[in-house]
């Protein structure tokens, strides 16, 4: 029967939220420390609203029952159990490193606006720099790019003392200049809002942050 | 009539704030770009079913637009209708 993943966990979760867990028509599905939260399914989920904010809703409600959760993607659906425990076995270092690193944290998400009418970013071309860039070339660009986010300096130095991390994604086109996903202790969460709302003035640049969020954008690629 | 212009004032003034601070619920974009966006991929790629039609999800990239958040919500979930128009003609 296919199953339709939530989450990844790091523990085997206690027995109260084990009948939690059966309480919401979940399951886990466990290899050695890694376990995954699912349920079975039919058919692939419809991107519904109602089922994007469910989603969201069941890696909650499992954020606060383990220490470390790892997100899935919506949508992720594996054909058996059988299937997933043979995922989860040939990612455990990499989906354990990534539980060790959300242990006890969660997401901020700021988004950062252009303060003047939107500015068109486009990929530098052949007749702007005179060299034709293959494919691979404009990736590592994007991706260098991607990390930089000078942008944030004034406040990055400001919250570095409570990030523990952070990742950035760039965007082609205005208003939205970047989005910034930091990982930050649970206990920081209120003690990072004071200092954004302080500080955020500093970035000449209108923000708009959300969060706490279950850590999302801190997840390992599982490719290869 | 005073209390809706008074609230009307200070949303105004929140939209114009340096810095505003939502919560996490409260905005189907931010939903969307997380759940869909982001997430552990746990197999090769991700099936999403629309009205009986798979598709090879792709990457969905959210533009958060805070002064019409109304319109952006339902410019986000256009791609999903735009995509089963395309594989069922005449729907």
């Amino acid at each position: 029967m296919p199953l339709r993943v939530y989450a990844i966990v790091g523990r085997r979760l206690g027995r109260g939220s084990l009948a939690a867990v059966s309480r919401a028509g979940l399951r886990l599905v466990s290899d050695g420390p890694t376990s995954a939260i699912v349920a079975d399914c039919d058919a692939p989920p419809a991107p519904t609203a109602r089922a994007l904010r469910g989603h969201d809703a069941v890696v909650r409600r499992m954020a606060k029952m383990a220490p470390a959760v790892l997100p899935a993607r919506f949508g992720s659906v594996v054909d058996s159990d059988a299937a997933l425990v043979a995922i989860l076995r040939a990612w455990t270092e990499e989906l354990q490193a990534a539980l060790r690193l959300v242990e006890k944290h969660e997401q901020m998400t700021l988004r950062v606006f252009a303060p003047a009418p939107a500015r068109t970013r486009s990929e530098p071309d052949e007749q702007a720099t005179g060299v034709a860039e293959d494919a691979g070339t404009r990736y590592l660009t994007r991706r260098a790019g991607a990390q930089a986010a000078p942008e944030l300096e004034p406040l990055r130095r400001l919250l570095a003392p409570i990030v523990t991390s952070e990742r950035i994604a760039r965007h082609d086109r205005g208003p939205l200049l970047l989005t910034a996903y930091h990982l930050v202790p649970r206990s920081a969460v209120a003690a990072y809002r004071r200092l954004l709302r302080r500080h955020a003035a500093s970035l000449g640049c209108r923000v708009v942050a959300s969060g706490p969020w279950p850590p999302y954008a801190f997840v390992p690629e599982l490719r290869g | 009539m005073r209390r809706h212009a008074r609230r009307r004032t200070s949303l105004a003034a929140e939209a114009q704030a340096p810095v505003r601070l939502d919560r996490a619920d409260i905005s189907l974009l931010d939903v969307i770009d997380h759940v869909l966006n982001q997430g552990v991929v746990i197999s090769g790629e991700i099936t999403i079913g629309v009205a009986d039609v798979d598709l090879i999800l792709v990457r969905l990239q959210a533009l958060v637009c805070p002064a019409d958040r109304a319109d952006s919500s339902t410019t986000a979930l256009r791609p999903f209708v735009t995509a089963r128009r395309r594989l069922r003609p005449g729907a």
